[in-house]
């Protein structure tokens, strides 16, 4: 759930910009503090001096916020095949036997899915199950092969959503990196100048 | 089934109909087939007008405005469906996503062509 509103001491030089801090768009599980702190950590790498800046590191947090929801949205929708994996392998493993058997497909797409079912209700059934497929031929970890495989045609539209948002998240960067260089530049300048006026001054009341 | 006597009735009486007339059932047809405009190449505004114009870019972010809600309810269908056994629906909520990351793209640079 999201974390109760949290106060800005801090005064930012657009109203627009503290409406999007206080009610920042989330989901209703994630945490508008973690989203706060990852907007000051933008904030301490940019050094944003202008309302423009403020606006870019504003972009950069919501599309870093964006791609790690991703990233997420990745794991559960495998989390999710993990059943169908389960039942495909023992399937895949069922209809050898069931061929030699002299039994149809369906004998063994309904023998899978009993076989898979304790996997889920009892954990301690686990190993015994992992046996069984290692024992088949499969690799330890061809639950997560399978899950991966059953599930790429969704993970493959969330992956180009983060290729597409990591594109503009790196844009929203260069740019930021390009003001706070020009910044420092513009600092050192004003600096230098100061400093030989300064110069210049002593060395005329000399 | 209708006889061909049937058929050429319902073929004459057909004929006869020519759409909507006024100006008031013309704008009301036009938008028939509108399933939500997101994608839309006439961007209309909220009284059902095509809008010109400065008008035409606050359509377009009353449009960005509009994708970015309804991405937000389709994410949040997907973390729901990702904890649920409902594979179908989740990967129709996925490729959902994806349109509408599509819809946002174009309308962002349309909106970038009538600013710039």
């Amino acid at each position: 759930m999201s974390d109760p509103k949290p106060s800005h001491p801090k005064s930012y030089p657009l109203d627009v910009l503290k409406r999007l801090l206080d009610t920042p768009q989330l989901l209703p599980h994630e945490s508008s503090k973690e989203f706060l702190q990852l907007f000051a950590r933008l904030e301490d790498y940019g050094k944003p001096q202008n309302s423009r800046d403020y606006l870019v590191v504003h972009q950069a947090a919501v599309l870093t916020w964006d791609i790690l929801r991703c990233q997420g949205m990745k794991v559960g929708v495998l989390r999710s095949y993990q059943r169908p994996a389960l039942e495909s392998l023992f399937r895949k493993i069922q209809v050898r036997t069931v061929k030699r058997n002299g039994l149809g497909e369906a004998v063994a797409q309904s023998e899978a899915r009993e076989l898979a079912a304790p996997w889920f209700k009892d954990p301690a059934s686990r190993p015994a199950m992992m046996k069984m497929i290692e024992m088949a031929g499969y690799p330890p970890d061809a639950i997560e092969v399978e899950a991966f495989q059953l599930a790429l045609p969704a993970l493959a539209p969330i992956e180009r959503l983060i290729v597409s948002a990591q594109k503009r998240l790196d844009r929203y960067l260069e740019d930021l990196e390009r003001t706070s260089k020009a910044h420092a530049r513009a600092l050192r300048a004003a600096a230098e100048k100061a400093i030989a006026e300064n110069a210049a001054a002593s060395a005329s009341r000399k | 089934m209708a006889s061909q006597r049937q058929i050429a009735a319902n073929q004459r009486n057909g004929a006869k109909s020519r759409g909507p007339r006024s100006q008031e059932g013309k704008a009301r047809s036009r938008m028939n087939a509108l399933r939500h405009g997101l994608a839309a190449a006439t961007i209309f505004a909220s009284d059902g007008l095509a809008s010109v114009d400065d008008s035409c870019v606050n359509a377009m972010y009353q449009r960005l405005r509009q994708i970015e809600v309804e991405r937000v309810k389709v994410l949040n269908d997907v973390h729901n469906l990702s904890a649920s056994q409902e594979l179908d629906k989740l990967h129709t909520a996925v490729r959902r996503l994806a349109a509408l990351e599509r819809y946002s793209q174009r309308s962002h640079s349309k909106l970038k062509k009538h600013i710039f």
